[in-house]
Formats: structure tokens, C-alpha cells, sequence
């Protein structure tokens, strides 16, 4: 192609016998490539080598001595059938599976409302949604410090729902609220990011259709499933795929929400490989429950992929 | 107001963990050939603590270059910030120790000392006599004594006495689990409960006030599943269940002093930094632990600050640090350290004078003979800090039983 | 208003007709507003509270007020006083060097990305998918055992590399997904001309691409700022430690540091709303470009 282009040109000086073309067309390929080198380089040092070492971490009795001695006996899979006698594990898979899946669940719904929401047009409506990002700017530290004293027993939020009468709890400190209780400041924490997404996708929707659709009777229902839905797929595709990786991985925001508790009722498999990683020293374990995470990832990827090429198929 | 020093010790475990691990490759320092010096003329000494805030900071200073007047040599007092066990490993790894330095007793002295890079300090003049044995303990490592113990942390019930008052209890402390259980309840309000104790995991707080129930309970903290650790863990029940100590308390952890502060709760445990806190708006009072069955004695967990001096080819100058150790530990520095910074003493008539002025700290000093070394569990303690966490927030606002908590925990 | 006469014409009769909808609409569109306001409000309540429980310097976690009554900053001084100055630094510099690293790399990779057409692409696009997927505490602790044998500890360089992984896949799927659009004649437009592949790059990609270049570096930023894990591991030393760790000490300091800790946290994230104030415009337009994706 390029090099038909130039040929086509009939710029002044333009020589192309063949030899020259194919040499461009190689030549920049190999410039392209070159390009590429550094994203190479970085990818090599900063996520191949650290996964292998994940792999051999959870495949060895690996302790703070190995970092000295270099010495980690191979141990198999003794890791893993370590963590996967232990019940908590299965908690903390039950968890993690809980979170995610009723996280972008609820950041989907909950997005596209808001995302509707702020598509319309009314005073402010051009500035006001920029707002919403505001929680999704903190620091999940940040957003865990402030939710965790919202919660209190005696916090702000206890208190309107006293005021209007609705039961009242200790949220963090209750093993059956825990974990709810998570969810909504995850929820809390991403939605906005969501809504802006979707916002922006909103707009990509013809707007002739719609109204043409409104002309024909449709509802409002109707125009939403059978049109915008479908327009902005795509978009609602990569968000999930996004949001499902990002909200599996989450550590930071249930370490200092909860640290695991109350009774272990919101362990999820990142914060188990945390604890036993950089609290009890236990790399080899640590690296066990990472791997699993990882491989949930990966099933995940994969189930995704094959319904969409399924969909893809029958369209 | 402590240093971000002393909270970031709290929290950066994790890297500590590691460094302190990584940094024992380090080569032995050279061993001295114990040698009689008199006169340490033209010495020159480095002392380091990691004690960045006044007013203490500036007294270490005072009490090391009057020593060092006395004995004839100079010295040079240097405060470290930042991550002290770091610093110290890597000083050690590079045979670049200070001669003096500030050791606690639980993480870095036994880390130096099993290095072999600190000078046995029994062959000078310095000896033990005047301390408890256990807190003589504290500054040795496989029998050698290596620091010499200038202050000691340990334990004590802190209590409200408006709350008291409010509630027509007499002052008097609980003797047995079962009566504190009772005196919590008693002081239990609509606005305040009875009794505040960090629950939460991670952060180190509560495993800390734990011990000292379940060493009081006569329970080894090696031994989760043991009579001491299930008693322990009971009481915690005990005291939810009964409404006096709030269920949220798995939710708190060092930062839980504040519902006692802020008059949510009449009951605390904590350490001697809270005998000078001087923000705290009303008049408190201190007791010792109490014990599972009457009759028995309390028993905490201690911790200390030794002096140590790095072993030293040139005799001379071991010797001269050593002097300089015997000297700052003198007992009008341990009262003055006391009273000012809020640490007990380790010399047992520095006690009794800090005990004159502050009353309050009675039941710390009391509680130090005979007390736990913390440093004995090693690293085996990171995994039973988790088991007693879990257990104590399964028994608790899990529903389960203190001894089905205990063995559950223990699994992992 | 008019008065209409009698013996107006049809077009002025028309007139009051066509101003009561008008008002109709304007007050619907006034009702959404209300509502999102309403929306706004209970959102970002929590927000509220983190800036009221700051003003509140004689509080603590046990008893922060709805509304500061009497007012101070306290908390601030506090925050500023404890080493909070140097964690901003800390924090600001590294999320700086970090999108700087992030774009470098991600830059010229998006762009060969584009342009290019061999299987290794989908390989690559799968690879970066996988690369995100690395649980963060594998990362931590690999990249502290490289960086304690690189004497990369408590660096600058350690936590931008560290932290440049956050953003480096992200930035190429979506400045990839931009480049894509890019009219290949305006390229080819460009190398006929003379330049070289770099100043091709730089001089006519880099200009078109500008949202989506904004728009990566605006995440790698926020991922950077927001991080915590790294800080925790990768460093030891007071002075190097990033905001979100002091905020984490003040949050569990056995002293009164409640309003410092509300107070810091808020520091923390003038920065990062600073940044997307800044860069909104950019943000918004590559956003939906690559939203099309």
C-alpha cells in the first residue's frame, strides 16, 4: 500500500524501481518495530519477569531468607495445597467472586442511569456531571478513611437512616454486613468513572434515530433497549472486561476498610495474598494465592472471549 | 506530640520486615580482646538513637555529653529518622556501627546481636544489678548481655474516673476477669460503654493488649489453643456479649484510645505514653491487669530500650562506650527520661522515684518483675498475631465459642 | 408581552401559542437540574465529610461533628507539620516522572500498534490485557527483590518505574485505539516529506493524538497519585514515603491525628482534581474517541 501510494504520487525526484520499494515498505515496518523496542523492554522487565517470579514464588518455600541466600526449595505444589485446605481460602474466592460480579453489575445499571441522567439537557447540564468524578479522583485510602467513620455505629450515615427509620448497624463490625457494606464503597469509588464513560458513549448515539423511533410510539424502555443499548455496546463490553480485572485485583481499599474482618467475612483472595506476603512473611503462600487470583483473571478472559465470538457468530 | 517516626513504625512492617531479613548477610563486626583500659583521654564516640521529638530528643543529648564530660571523652549524639531497624542493619552490614546506639530489645538487639557485631557488656563494668531480672532479660541474647535495659514499655487498665463516680463504683481494681466483666457492665451507659480494646487485624494493636490477658490467665502465647489463650478470648466474649465493649471494636486499632478520650468508653488498656498525656480531659486513674482466678498475680508483656555498644577491635574504645552506657543508665536520667517522655524506668529505684511522682504508674512498675520477654517468640509471632486476631473477632461478633475460635484460627 | 388586536393577522395570533411550551421546557429542563443537584449532593456527601471532619482540629475519630462548629486548622498544620510537606513531594514527583516514563513508552508502541499489520498485534493487545492482570502484590514483591539487588529502594526512579506499570497498558490499548483513526495519507504525507520516523512521530502523530495523549497520562497520573501498595513496599524511609502512606499512619496513629488525617487526605486530592480540571477538555473529547472503539 504505502509504497503504491508513493509510486501513485508522481512526486518530483520520486524513483521507485522495485527493489526501493520493497526495502520502504520493510524499512519502515523495522521503524515501526523500533518503536516498539521500549514498550518491549518495559513489558519484558516489568511484567514478564515478575509473573515468572510469581510462578516461582508459589512453587517454592520461599521466606524472607531466600531473599539473602537465593535459596527457595522447590516445593511444587505444596503451596497450593496448602491454601486450598484451608477454608478461608474458599471464602475469600466466594468473596472476591461476590464483589466483582455484584460490583459492575450495580456500576452498570447504576452508570447507565446516571449516564442517562446527565445526557439530557438542562441549566448546568454541562458542568454540574463533571462533579461525579470528584470519588473516583481519591486515593482508596483516602476512601476507605472516610467511609470507614461514615459507617460507625454512631457515623453520619446511621444517623439519617435512624431519622427515617430504617435499622441502624454497626456496618463493618457485623460479619453479615461486612461485605455489603464493601461493595457499596467499591460501587462508590467507580461509578463515576462509569457514568463519564457512558456519557460520552451516550452521545455517540443518533440522535435522528431515536427521534424517529419516538415518532413511531416507541417508549422510552423500548428506545433504550432496542437503540442506544445496542449502539453503545462496544463501549459497556470494555468497561466490563475493564472493571472485572480492576475490581478482582482490589487490595488497598479492603485492607484499610476492613483488613480482612470482621471475622474474616470480607477476605478476598488479594488481601489473603497481601497478609500472607507482607505480614507473615510467607512469600510462598503469598505467591500461591496471586496465581490463583491470576488464573481467575485469565478464566475470565477466556469465558469472555468465547461468548463474544459465539455472539459474533450468530450475528 | 510523637514523631511521625514512632507512628510510621506501626504501619511500614512490611518493608521493615524485609530489609531487616535482607540486611542479615551481613559479616560479623571484629571481636575485641576484653582489655582493662583506664582513661579514655582523646576518645571520640557516636551514639545514635532514633528519638526525634523534644522534649526527649534534647535530654539524650544532655545526659550523653554530661556523661562524656565526666569520663573525659567527646561524643556525637545523633538523632535517626526514619526507618531506624534499616538504618542499623545496614550500618552493621558495613561495619560502620555506631559505638553507642539505642537498641529495642524486641526487633533490633536480638537482629544485631545474632549478627555478633555488639560487644559483650558484662565484661566492663556494667552490670544488671538493680533490675528486675526480667527486665535484665530484655538486653540479653543467648545469655550475653548486650544492651543494657535504660527504659521498659508494658501495660496497664486506664480508667475514667467520672465514669466511676457517675456510676456509684468505688475505684477499686478488678482481681479476676469475671469482675472486671462485672465492673464493665456496671459502667456501661447509654452514652458510653464500659470498656474500650482495639479488635482489628493488621496494625499490631491487638494482639499487644491481648497478651497481657492471656499471660494473666497463665496461657504460654506460643500455645494458642491452650487454657490461658481460651480465657483470654472468653473474656473478650464476655464482655461484648454483656454489651460492655462495643462490637465495632473490630473496626479499631491503635487509634480505638480515642473513644476512651473522647469519654465513649470508661475502661482502657494502653502504655506509659498515656501516664503524660496532658490533652486528656478528665481525671483518670491506672490498675493492674486482673487474672483469670483470684489469687494469682497479673502478668504483661515488656518490652525495652537497651543501650548497646558495637564490638570494637580498638579495646579502648569499647571499653570508654561501655562506661558511657553504665553512665547514661544512671538513675536520675531513667526518672528524668520518665517523667518527661513517658517511658518506665529500668532500674528498680528509678521506679520507686517515678512511682513518688506519678502515681499513676504503679501498676506499670509493678508488673515489670516477672514479666514476658515479647522478643522470645521470634518470627513465629507474626502468624499467632493473625490466629489471635481472628480468634478473638470469631468469638466476638463471629457468634463462635472462645475455644472453637482459638482452634479454628489456628488452622491458618 | 404582546397584546394581540383584534384584527391581528394569523402569524401574531400564533405567538402566544409557542411561548407557554417554551416555558414548559425551561422548566422542565430547571426539574432535572434539581434532580441532579439532589443526586450530586447525597453523593458526594462523603466528600462534605472529609472537608468538615478537616476544619474540626479537636476532634477525633470518635466524635467528628456534622457541621465544624468552631472551625480551625489545626489538622492542617499537622498534616503540613509531619513530614506531610515532603509526602506531597514525594507523591507529585513520582506521578509526574511516572506518566513521563508511561508515555514514552506507550507513545511509540501505540503508534507501531496502529500502523502495523502482523498477528503480532493481537498477540501484543492480548499481552497488555495480561499484563493488567498481574495481581499488584506479585508485582510488589518481585519488583522489590529486583530493585533491593538494583539499589532501587526507597528511590524516585523505583516507584516511577513501579508505578509506570499501572498506566503503560492502558495508555497503549487507548491511544492505539485513537491512532487507529488517524488518516494514514497525512502520515505518508510526512515521510515523503523527509521525516524520519521519530520526527514523523513527533511532529504530526503526537499533535493529532493530543486528547488521547492527555487522556493516558491523565490515568497513568491518577494511578500513580492513588497508589499504595508500592509505597508500602518499595520503601523504608520516612522522606520517601508517598502521600497515601502517611495518610494510612495518621489514619492509625495511637495519637489525636483525626483531623490531620482527614486534613491530609484532602490535600491529597487537590493534585489530583487540579489535573483533571486542567486537562477536562482533552479528557472528555478523547474519551469519546476512543468510547467509539
Amino acid at each position: 500500500m504505502t509504497a503504491d501510494t508513493l509510486t501513485t504520487t508522481g512526486r518530483p525526484g520520486a524513483r521507485t524501481p522495485g527493489r526501493f520499494r520493497r526495502s520502504l515498505a520493510a524499512r519502515q515496518r523495522g521503524e515501526l518495530w523500533g518503536f516498539l523496542t521500549p514498550a518491549i523492554v518495559f513489558f519484558v522487565v516489568f511484567f514478564l519477569f515478575p509473573l515468572g517470579y510469581g510462578v516461582y514464588m508459589s512453587t517454592t518455600n520461599f521466606t524472607t531468607g531466600t531473599f539473602i541466600t537465593g535459596r527457595a526449595p522447590f516445593v511444587g505444589t505444596a503451596n497450593f495445597e496448602a491454601i486450598l485446605s484451608e477454608p478461608i481460602t474458599f471464602r475469600a474466592l466466594a468473596n472476591t467472586v461476590t464483589i466483582t460480579v455484584v460490583s459492575v453489575v450495580v456500576e452498570l445499571v447504576l452508570g447507565l442511569l446516571l449516564a442517562l441522567l446527565f445526557a439530557k439537557r438542562f441549566p448546568g447540564s454541562r458542568w454540574l456531571p463533571t462533579l461525579i468524578l470528584l470519588p473516583w479522583l481519591l486515593p482508596a485510602v483516602v476512601v476507605a478513611t472516610v467511609w470507614k467513620s461514615l459507617l460507625a455505629g454512631d457515623g453520619p450515615i446511621n444517623d439519617v437512616l435512624g431519622a427515617i427509620g430504617l435499622p441502624v448497624e454497626a456496618w463493618l463490625a457485623n460479619p453479615a454486613t461486612a461485605l455489603p457494606a464493601v461493595i457499596v464503597v467499591a460501587v462508590w469509588a467507580s461509578l463515576p468513572y462509569w457514568a463519564t464513560i457512558l456519557g460520552a458513549a451516550l452521545k455517540q448515539v443518533p440522535a435522528e434515530q431515536l427521534e424517529a423511533a419516538q415518532l413511531d410510539g416507541a417508549g422510552a424502555w423500548r428506545r433504550l433497549v432496542s437503540i442506544v443499548i445496542p449502539t453503545i455496546w462496544p463501549v459497556i463490553s470494555v468497561l466490563v472486561v475493564m472493571s472485572v480485572v480492576y475490581t478482582l485485583l482490589i487490595v488497598d481499599l479492603v485492607l484499610v476498610l476492613t483488613a480482612g474482618g470482621p471475622a474474616n467475612s470480607t477476605v478476598t483472595l488479594g488481601l489473603l495474598s497481601y497478609r500472607q506476603a507482607f505480614q507473615q512473611f510467607q512469600f510462598g503462600l503469598g505467591g500461591a494465592y496471586g496465581m490463583l487470583l491470576l488464573g481467575i483473571s485469565i478464566l475470565f478472559a477466556i469465558v469472555y472471549t468465547v461468548m463474544s465470538m459465539r455472539q459474533e457468530r450468530d450475528e | 506530640m510523637a514523631s511521625t517516626a514512632q507512628r510510621l513504625r506501626r504501619v511500614a512492617l512490611p518493608a521493615v520486615g524485609l530489609t531487616a531479613a535482607l540486611a542479615l548477610t551481613a559479616c560479623a563486626g571484629g571481636q575485641a580482646a576484653p582489655a582493662q583500659t583506664d582513661g579514655f583521654d582523646g576518645v571520640s564516640l557516636t551514639v545514635w538513637n532514633n528519638i526525634d521529638f523534644e522534649p526527649y530528643q534534647g535530654l539524650q543529648k544532655q545526659y550523653f555529653e554530661s556523661c562524656a564530660a565526666d569520663l573525659g571523652i567527646t561524643v556525637d549524639v545523633q538523632t535517626q529518622s526514619g526507618d531506624y531497624t534499616t538504618k542499623l542493619l545496614q550500618a552493621a552490614g558495613a561495619k560502620a556501627l555506631p559505638d553507642v546506639a539505642l537498641l529495642s530489645t524486641d526487633t533490633q538487639l536480638p537482629q544485631l546481636a545474632s549478627q555478633g557485631v555488639l560487644a559483650d557488656l558484662s565484661q566492663y563494668d556494667v552490670t544488671t544489678d538493680g533490675l528486675a531480672d526480667s527486665a535484665a532479660d530484655l538486653g540479653r541474647y543467648d545469655g550475653t548481655l548486650y544492651g543494657l535495659p535504660v527504659q521498659v514499655e508494658d501495660y496497664a487498665i486506664f480508667y475514667n474516673k467520672a465514669a466511676f463516680a457517675a456510676a456509684g463504683v468505688s475505684e477499686t481494681a478488678p482481681k479476676t476477669f469475671d469482675d472486671l466483666v462485672k465492673l464493665a457492665a456496671s459502667l456501661t451507659t447509654a452514652d458510653q460503654k464500659g470498656i474500650v480494646l482495639p479488635g482489628i487485624g493488621g496494625d499490631g494493636s491487638t494482639p499487644v493488649y491481648f497478651l497481657p490477658f492471656l499471660l494473666s490467665a497463665g496461657g504460654d502465647p506460643a500455645d494458642p489453643t491452650g487454657t490461658g489463650a481460651v480465657e483470654a478470648v472468653d473474656l473478650y466474649k464476655k464482655l461484648v456479649d454483656n454489651g460492655s465493649l462495643s462490637p465495632e471494636f473490630v473496626n479499631w486499632g491503635w487509634e480505638s484510645i480515642d473513644q476512651w478520650t473522647s469519654q465513649k468508653a470508661a475502661l482502657t488498656v494502653s502504655g506509659p505514653w498515656n501516664l503524660v498525656d496532658t490533652s486528656i480531659p478528665f481525671e483518670w486513674g491506672t490498675f493492674p491487669f486482673p487474672t483469670a482466678t483470684s489469687g494469682e498475680s497479673p502478668k504483661v508483656n515488656l518490652l525495652g530500650y537497651a543501650y548497646g555498644a558495637a564490638a570494637n577491635a580498638d579495646a579502648k574504645k569499647e571499653a570508654a562506650a561501655a562506661a558511657l552506657i553504665k553512665c547514661r543508665a544512671s538513675e536520675e536520667n531513667q526518672i528524668d527520661t520518665a517523667v518527661q517522655g513517658g517511658y518506665i524506668p529500668a532500674l528498680k529505684s528509678a521506679q520507686a522515684a517515678f512511682v513518688e511522682k506519678v502515681p499513676a504508674a504503679a501498676p506499670f512498675v509493678d508488673a515489670v518483675d516477672g514479666a514476658y520477654n515479647s522478643a522470645q517468640l521470634g518470627t513465629e509471632w507474626n502468624t499467632l498475631q493473625q490466629q489471635y486476631v481472628d480468634a478473638i473477632q470469631g468469638a466476638t461478633v463471629g457468634g463462635q465459642t472462645a475455644q472453637a475460635a482459638l482452634e479454628q484460627a489456628g488452622g491458618k | 408581552m404582546t397584546a394581540t388586536l383584534p384584527a391581528a393577522s394569523a402569524t401574531v395570533t400564533a405567538e402566544p401559542a409557542v411561548a407557554p411550551i417554551a416555558e414548559r421546557r425551561r422548566r422542565r429542563g430547571w426539574t432535572w437540574t434539581i434532580v441532579t443537584v439532589v443526586v450530586l449532593a447525597v453523593y458526594l456527601f462523603p466528600v462534605y465529610w472529609m472537608i468538615s471532619a478537616s476544619l474540626q482540629p479537636s476532634a477525633n475519630s470518635a466524635d467528628t461533628a456534622w457541621f465544624p462548629v468552631s472551625p480551625g486548622l489545626g489538622g492542617f498544620e499537622q498534616a503540613l507539620d509531619d513530614a506531610g510537606i515532603g509526602g506531597l513531594r514525594v507523591s507529585i514527583l513520582v506521578s509526574l516522572g511516572s506518566v513521563l516514563v508511561t508515555l514514552l513508552v506507550a507513545v511509540p508502541a501505540a503508534y507501531a500498534l496502529s500502523r502495523l499489520r502482523s498477528r503480532a498485534v493481537s498477540i501484543a493487545l492480548i499481552l497488555l490485557l495480561l499484563a493488567q492482570m498481574i495481581p499488584s502484590v506479585v508485582l510488589a514483591t518481585s519488583f522489590y527483590a529486583m530493585f533491593n539487588s538494583w539499589g532501587l529502594l526507597n528511590t524516585f526512579i523505583g516507584l516511577i518505574l513501579a508505578n509506570a506499570t499501572a498506566g503503560v497498558p492502558f495508555a497503549v490499548i487507548v491511544m492505539r485505539a485513537f491512532m487507529l483513526r488517524l488518516d494514514p495519507e497525512v502520515i505518508e504525507a510526512a515521510t515523503v516529506d523527509g521525516l524520519g520516523p521519530i520526527g514523523t512521530l513527533w511532529r504530526i502523530v503526537v499533535p493529532l493524538s493530543r486528547n488521547a495523549i492527555v487522556t493516558a497520562g491523565v490515568f497513568a497520573f491518577l494511578f500513580s497519585w492513588g497508589d499504595l501498595l508500592f509505597g508500602l513496599t518499595l520503601v523504608n524511609r520516612n522522606e520517601m514515603y508517598p502521600m497515601s502512606v502517611l495518610i494510612l499512619a495518621l489514619a492509625n496513629s495511637n495519637l489525636n491525628t483525626w483531623a490531620a488525617t482527614m486534613a491530609a487526605s484532602l490535600i491529597a486530592s487537590v493534585p489530583a482534581l487540579a489535573v483533571i480540571l486542567a486537562a477536562q477538555r482533552h479528557v472528555k473529547a478523547g474519551l469519546s474517541a476512543g468510547a467509539g472503539r
